[in-house]
């Protein structure tokens, strides 16, 4: 099938997003770097899967029997520095986060996870993070990373796995680290060659109420104050735009739609649609 | 979808400046019985799905297509339905491009995907139609211009067994319509026990004699005495064929009459083109070194000069901000012509763009009105 994105439309695209990087609010770059001599315990869960729409967790061993691959592991804190820009940024700059690492990390849930996403129409593919926060001591890293496993006779494609890397800029170690897939009324995709002699795969999606790697405690989050960030939903704003070109539309949420149409006098533009516009569980 | 159609700039731009855009889940609005009983366990687990008395989605729910697992709708702010795109019915040709003309005749009033235009013919004695050799006869070709735009054709279909089809084959030519329009059949379904499917392919396709068609666009179990209509934007002249089939769930063997009410809207002729030509070309390698440096300049003016009007809108160049300009070109000093050949009376090149997320594109060349330019721009995959 042909599809007519081409050079131009990624130069345009990678435009807009260094254009918006352009005009971070903030005013002073930093420098972010840990130290590879420390160990960091790294704790990971997958709740087992207990709804799917067409109820391939009853009928395929591989997703009924989905379960983290290792309960815990040791990680030197090198491994973290993936998640780091190699430059000096400002809250709200983004960058891409190196593979290897993160792939050794998604090994702790599956071992055969995969990041060039087997179904990609063009945007579905990368790993990209945003400095949403620091103070003296801390600087807090939101992430979005798109990334599937391989099972048997199959793949599993969750929405995305998001998260937080707080790092101790003094003492250079990971203060909180945690990666997992969001709550959505679906979270996950998968592709089931049910019949082996078969070339196409059927397909399910469904819920998993926890699929996710974490280090440290989440109070801490709460607890800091930082002298310079931007909010949650500002700093996923500039994550899903370094996916999807359709997130330059004006979205609105459902509910307020009609309203806004009314007082615009504008029509409504409704896509319907199996999966979620906005992820990989479609 | 997403990576395409709503991935276009000028389709971006068009949504942004005309519409309130909204999307919803077919799960939530338990879309199926399958999505409804998902849903009941997500209720269970806390979920809090959206209202479906609330009035936008009632006016969703209504303007939904049967078996279509995705629809794009245009909805008033008064709630009626203004138009209709099954996301199936999308899947061929200048995907973006039909999207903008379904947009914009949703906002013309032409209802596209929707039957408000077609009103019930005459009273049709079906039961004579069906049982008179001329039905046999008829001529099932229809050719469409711009002194004949429409044309009706009457025939009858043939049930096959589950899970097939039995084609009529109903030819449609609009060849005469070289910038395109929209193609719209009425169909009207005639009075026998047997409901009817159509499903529209490219003239040059082979029809399929079982499994679910991929066809063009659709309109399945239309049921006796029932009218429904296809909607289908082209981009240039050519022939379509309509196949008839009974549909899986009438009796087999059984037949039905029915009656298409085919007829043409002819697309807009293209604007002049905009761009100033300072320069043609000899040959394609001079145009593709051109066009090379053009780009690695960012001198989009130039750029637009050597690409058919039809790539220019395709392809949606917009300016680049300055601010950004230095980045962009650093990165563009990267690009690089790995191949190039002739392809019968085209001229193809491979550019490779190492920090694009597409790395490698093929960019193809051929003469218009005696000027070489380039039409058409693909992602490579190696094949």
């Amino acid at each position: 099938m042909k599809i007519p994105i081409i050079g131009f439309l990624i130069l345009v695209a990678m435009c807009r997003q260094l254009n918006a990087d352009h005009h971070s609010v903030t005013h002073n770059k930093i420098t972010l770097n840990l130290d590879g001599a420390s160990e960091v315990s790294v704790k990971g869960f997958i709740a087992p899967i207990e709804i799917t729409l067409s109820k391939f967790h009853v009928e395929w061993d591989a997703l009924a029997n989905l379960r983290v691959a290792e309960p815990e592991k040791q990680y030197p804190t090198s491994v973290f520095r993936a998640f780091l820009p190699r430059e000096r940024v400002f809250v709200g700059d983004t960058w891409q986060i190196e593979e290897e690492s993160v792939l050794m990390l998604l090994r702790q849930l599956h071992p055969n996870p995969n990041l060039d996403m087997h179904i990609n129409a063009g945007d579905s593919r990368g790993l990209w993070a945003c400095l949403r926060a620091y103070n003296a001591k801390f600087a807090e890293i939101a992430f979005r990373i798109h990334a599937e496993f391989k099972l048997v006779d199959g793949w599993f494609t969750p929405s995305q796995f998001t998260g937080h890397l707080v790092i101790d800029r003094i003492e250079e170690r990971v203060a909180f680290f945690k990666m997992y897939v969001p709550e959505g009324i679906v979270n996950f995709d998968v592709n089931w060659k049910k019949d082996r002699e078969v070339s196409y795969f059927i397909t399910d999606a469904g819920f998993c109420s926890q699929m996710e790697l974490h280090a440290g405690t989440q109070d801490l989050l709460g607890s800091i104050k930082f002298t310079e960030s931007i909010t949650q939903e500002a700093v996923e704003r500039k994550l899903i735009l370094c996916f999807y070109k359709s997130e330059q539309i004006n979205w609105v949420p459902l509910d307020q739609a009609l309203e806004m149409a009314q007082a615009a006098q504008k029509a409504i533009h409704v896509i319907s649609i199996d999966g979620p516009l906005a992820d990989e569980s479609c | 979808m997403r990576a395409v159609v709503l991935s276009n700039g000028r389709n971006i731009e068009f949504l942004n400046e005309n519409f309130i855009n909204t999307w919803v889940s077919n799960v939530e609005l338990e879309r199926t019985p399958n999505k409804e009983a998902y849903m009941s366990l997500r209720r269970q687990q806390g979920f809090k799905p959206f209202d479906k008395m609330n009035p936008l989605v009632q006016a969703i729910m209504k303007g939904w297509k049967k078996h279509s697992p995705s629809d794009s709708l245009i909805i008033s702010p008064e709630l009626e339905v203004m138009g209709r795109q099954p996301v199936n019915e999308l899947i061929s040709g200048n995907m973006s491009r039909r999207y903008l003309m379904f947009l914009k005749a949703s906002l013309d009033g032409k209802y596209p995907g929707l039957r408000k235009n077609a009103s019930a013919p005459q009273s049709t004695d079906w039961e004579a139609l069906l049982e008179s050799d001329d039905v046999m006869g008829n001529d099932l070709k229809a050719v469409l211009t711009d002194e004949k735009p429409q044309q009706e054709i009457l025939s009858i279909f043939r049930t096959p067994e589950y899970g097939h089809q039995d084609y009529t084959v109903v030819e449609i030519d609009v060849t005469a319509f070289e910038n395109g329009g929209w193609l719209t059949i009425d169909i009207w379904v005639g009075d026998r026990e047997a409901s009817g499917s159509f499903d529209l392919f490219d003239g040059d396709s082979e029809l399929p004699t079982e499994g679910v068609p991929q066809a063009l666009a659709s309109a399945w179990d239309i049921p006796p005495g029932n009218v429904d209509t296809i909607d289908h934007y082209f981009d240039r002249g050519q022939v379509f064929k309509l196949g008839a089939t009974g549909n899986w769930f009438s009796e087999k063997g059984s037949t039905n009459g029915f009656l298409l009410k085919i007829s043409v809207e002819s697309g807009q002729k293209p604007e002049p083109r905009k761009v100033s030509r300072t320069h043609t070309y000899q040959s394609p390698e001079d145009l593709m070194n051109a066009f090379v440096k053009a780009f690695k300049d960012l001198d989009l003016e130039a750029m637009r000069s050597m690409l058919t009007e039809r790539a220019i809108e395709t392809f949606g160049i917009e300016d680049v901000p300055e601010a950004a300009r230095p980045q962009l070109r650093q990165m563009l000093n990267q690009m690089e012509i790995v191949s190039s050949q002739y392809v019968d009376d085209e001229f193809h090149f491979l550019l490779r763009m190492p920090a694009a997320s597409t790395p490698e594109t093929s960019f193809k060349v051929r003469k218009v009105e005696g000027i070489w330019l380039v039409y058409d721009a693909v992602p490579f995959n190696g094949n």
